[in-house]
């Protein structure tokens, strides 16, 4: 038992379980669901002109590629989660998950790709339980940085950046609510790091961002909260969120009727109209279109080689009419131009990838401790 | 002077760094070159100097599939608004360390190139003792202000010994320029000599085998460009040409000489007694005539039982006192019916024996009885026994044919052993005795001639080679030599040598297992180095190094014969 855990005993008084250490990742491959299906379409139309039809924009990714490229800055973020120790709270054995979070940045500049801003976190999630004095999230973070305080001070090997809380209700998988705690927390930091760019003045017209994944962010009901929507969301302006992996059903047209077979129709570097919509869980309005980057023939399956675009409609404007259709055009233009090279043969998912977000993904998976390693540190 | 780090040592499971080798990274965009010295911080503050052998460039591709996908599946017309990652990884070896660590270098320790002192402390430039300059050594070339340059200096006791002795120098012609080079090198060293009257005396004799090359080695180049004398005078050297120089050309017909030299300039020559014709006389030059024989096969013995016969002057060759009488009686011999005295030898050697000397002997002038001292001629025996410090003799053989060249060149050696043997003693006084050079240094090009892997071992002059290459370096004779390909060569000759130096060759040459140490793109480079681009080797060097050196300081004629 390490420093960490035989202090964590000590401050709770409960003796942990020495359990088998192991990385969660590879059993747990995809625990979070994101793309749920309560979206709720408020129109098909999500850009100021209406196309019943899929747009080519390979004449303006030509126009565009003469010029500098807009997308200057690509933000990844990832994590990787350990169950280190098991604690018994009353009758019950709930397992401590800890975590790498990393969220970097980097910066294209004469082609070639640098970093701009990078974090890497060390968090543990421990069951809610276990502060069963804090009735709100306001207490429960002064036990959590008190906490974190002694942990740090038990050892000198590694700083301790955040300890964090999991809900417990009985019905639930307690390490996928650990794990899903720390993808909450990698969110966090990717708005953080979003924040950071601004504040540096580093988002602009002629500097633009690709988020990797989605921008849905989940509806934060603490009004005090620095990542409270309508406090983050003139940040994005400037930034796009573009993903790989899409469940292609859940995209509606107006009538309701799925998407789905024109987005596999798709011809190269042509785009759907874009669709304007929110969630239940994900505050704020969205501009979402697919665009495709790669002749359908090369690919796997129908929907390899396109990719999710999503924008956050900011103004006001944007909200009642959508995004400017031009705006919709000069993004899937420069998302086109961004389609070579390939990191083909390193990422099953090549042909849904953008070689930048690639290069800032593999940037920060090179920067994580070893997993035997980390699992050790505590 | 440049400490500027470059990159950052590699240590992976596949490429582990090594006492003798280690890799390291660098930015795709920075310029390094075969040769270059870096420095690696190593324990102890020490540092560990490794020489560039190779540099790679990855991507993060690994298939050429994902660069024919990565134009739109083979499209010529792609631009890209992100360059494939990229970078450089460099294999360099170690060539010594300040402390003597040699536990192989750590990974993610720092590169840096090196400043002038780190490079010679690198390739053992720094404690050379008595330094004669071999030539100029560029360093980080293409780096700006970072790049340096430096004179490079040899030990002369490991160049005309006696730690070590004998040059080789090979290059395909034309673009080697293999006699300039070995002419800068022996320049220099009768720069120093002359300079330094305490150390050794060393006097030279060269074989002119090619045109005018060394026929106007005394006169001053004035085609010498400012480049050229600026390293000069870096190199601490002196415009000067060859000084202390004697001309011998080969007698011709009728008091002329058999050579391509200019008229003007041997009239000059002659009348400033620098010039002579020389001639060898049956009398006492006869133990030569081996050296005709030199290129024929002789599985039976029976040339060289003739040539005992006639140099032991068994009758009726004891009668014989001219080239004339010999080949009478060597024509006797071969008549049917005469009574010989030899049995052994038969009638058919006797004349096989004739066809080849009376070739050599009536066609050529200078195997004459007659030698006039009032008319500039002399035996090349008697002035080699005059060879004194710092004298320069050039002996040309340019418009002999091989054969004779052979003989030529074979006399002068054994004229040279047997002076350093002492055999002339008897001839000289005290005085005499004292004036011979403590080293004498021999320079022929195109030894292939004379010393070829296939010659046959019966070979005269390839004994007096092999002799000179063995045992030349106690004796105080030091062989020069140059040829087109050194694989070509003797290894008890090449084998010898303890300098080497190397110019651009070819690249069925460099496959050759003589070759097997020199690192592959060393070898590559080899057959693309440039006019005045050599690389060295000497056991007093930790690398090879690639050097290069200015126009020859004395005035080459290169025109047409």
């Amino acid at each position: 038992m390490g420093n960490v855990i035989a202090r964590l005993e000590q401050a709770t008084g409960k003796k942990c379980f020495d359990t088998f250490r192991r990385s969660l990742d590879r059993e747990r491959a995809s625990i979070v669901e994101y793309d749920d299906i309560s979206r709720q379409f408020m129109s098909a139309q999500g850009e100021t002109l209406k196309y019943g039809e899929p747009r080519d924009v390979s004449g303006i990714a030509k126009i565009w590629q003469s010029r500098e490229p807009a997308f200057k800055l690509f933000l990844d973020g990832s994590r990787r989660t350990y169950k280190i120790a098991d604690i018994p709270i009353q009758t019950q054995v709930f397992p401590i998950i800890a975590g790498q979070v990393g969220v970097g940045v980097c910066k294209r500049e004469n082609r070639r790709l640098s970093v701009c801003e990078f974090e890497l976190h060390t968090v543990m999630v421990l069951p809610d339980k276990l502060d069963t004095e804090g009735k709100n999230e306001k207490q429960h973070r002064g036990f959590l940085s008190d906490l974190a305080q002694k942990l740090n001070e038990s050892q000198s090997r590694f700083q301790l950046n955040s300890v964090l809380l999991y809900p417990t209700k009985a019905e639930d998988n307690f390490e996928d609510k650990g794990i899903a705690r720390v993808q909450e927390y990698m969110i966090e930091q990717e708005k953080n790091m979003v924040q950071t760019l601004v504040n540096k003045n580093l988002l602009n017209d002629r500097s633009w961002l690709i988020k990797d994944g989605s921008l849905e962010y989940n509806r934060i009901a603490n009004k005090d909260d620095p990542f409270v929507f309508n406090r983050i969301r003139a940040n994005y302006k400037r930034v796009v969120g573009v993903s790989k992996s899409f469940n292609p059903e859940l995209a509606k047209l107006s009538s309701n009727r799925s998407a789905a077979g024109m987005i596999a129709r798709l011809k190269p570097f042509e785009r759907t109209p874009a669709s304007l919509y929110a969630t239940e869980r994900v505050e704020g309005k969205f501009a979402v279109w697919y665009v495709r980057l790669r002749e359908h023939r090369k690919s796997r399956g129908p929907f390899d080689g396109i990719v999710k675009v999503e924008k956050i409609l900011v103004t006001a404007h944007e909200e009642e009419y959508g995004l400017d259709s031009s705006e919709v055009d000069n993004i899937s233009a420069w998302l086109v131009n961004e389609r070579n090279p390939v990191c083909y043969g390193k990422d099953d998912r090549w042909a849904n990838h953008l070689y930048p977000v690639y290069l800032t993904e593999t940037f920060i998976k090179s920067k994580y401790r070893g997993t035997m390693h980390f699992i050790n540190l505590f | 002077m440049s400490e500027r780090i470059i990159g950052r040592v590699a240590a992976l499971e596949k490429c582990p760094t090594t006492i003798d080798s280690f890799c390291f990274w660098t930015d795709q965009n920075t310029i390094l070159n075969p040769f270059d010295v870096v420095v690696v911080e190593h324990l102890n503050e020490s540092k560990t100097y490794g020489v560039v052998e190779e540099i790679s460039h990855i991507t993060d591709s690994d298939s050429f599939l994902a660069q024919f996908i990565s134009n739109d599946f083979g499209k010529l017309d792609v631009s890209v608004n992100t360059d494939r990652i990229g970078m450089n990884y460099v294999s360099a070896r170690v060539v010594g360390n300040t402390k003597n660590i040699y536990i192989p270098v750590q990974n993610g320790r720092s590169v840096s190139l090196g400043s002038k002192e780190d490079i010679q402390t690198a390739l053992g430039l720094d404690e050379i003792k008595n330094p004669v300059v071999c030539g100029y050594l560029e360093m980080y070339s293409g780096l700006g202000e970072d790049e340096v340059d430096l004179p490079v200096y040899v030990n002369s006791d490991f160049l005309i010994g006696p730690e070590g002795a004998h040059l080789n120098i090979s290059g395909i012609s034309g673009l080697a320029t293999k006699t300039s080079y070995a002419m800068f090198l022996l320049n220099a060293l009768q720069q120093k000599t002359m300079a330094d009257d305490s150390k050794k005396s060393v006097a030279y004799i060269f074989m002119n085998v090619k045109g005018r090359d060394l026929l106007s080695i005394d006169e001053s180049n004035d085609n010498l460009g400012d480049a050229d004398r600026e390293m000069y005078a870096r190199m601490g050297l002196d415009f000067l040409p060859f000084r202390n120089v004697r001309y011998f050309y080969p007698y011709g017909e009728r008091g002329t000489v058999k050579s391509y030299v200019r008229p003007d300039v041997l009239e000059r020559q002659m009348q400033s007694k620098q010039a002579k014709k020389f001639k060898f006389t049956f009398n006492e030059d006869n133990e030569s005539l081996d050296l005709l024989f030199s290129n024929i096969e002789d599985p039976n013995q029976t040339i060289e039982s003739i040539i005992n016969y006639i140099i032991s002057k068994q009758s009726p060759f004891d009668r014989v006192d001219s080239w004339q009488s010999m080949l009478a009686e060597v024509q006797n011999m071969g008549t049917k019916g005469i009574d010989k005295g030899n049995k052994e030898i038969s009638v058919m050697s006797w004349r096989k024996f004739k066809r080849i000397v009376r070739k050599s002997v009536e066609t050529e002038k200078m195997f004459n009885d007659d030698v006039d001292a009032g008319k500039g001629e002399v035996r090349l025996e008697n002035e080699i026994k005059k060879l004194k410090a710092d004298d320069v003799y050039v002996v040309d053989i340019a418009k002999q044919d091989e054969n004779m060249q052979a003989f030529v060149f074979g006399s002068v050696m054994q004229a040279v052993t047997k002076l350093k043997l002492g055999e002339f003693d008897e001839d000289m006084t005290p005085e005499q005795r004292e004036l011979v050079p403590d080293r004498i240094v021999i320079f022929v090009d195109e030894l292939n001639k004379y010393a070829a892997a296939d010659a046959p071992k019966s070979s005269p002059i390839l004994r007096l080679l092999l002799d000179i290459a063995e045992r030349g370096r106690s004796l105080g004779i030091v062989l020069f030599s140059a040829e087109q390909f050194k694989s070509a060569i003797h290894k008890r000759v090449t084998g010898n040598c303890s300098t080497h130096a190397y110019g651009r060759t070819n690249s069925i040459e460099v496959t050759d297992k003589s070759y097997s140490f020199v690192p592959g793109t060393y070898k590559n480079m080899m057959t693309r180095l440039k006019q005045g681009h050599y690389i060295i080797q000497n056991p007093v060097f930790h690398s090879l190094l690639k050097i290069r050196f200015p126009m020859p300081l004395y005035k080459q004629d290169k025109g047409d014969n």
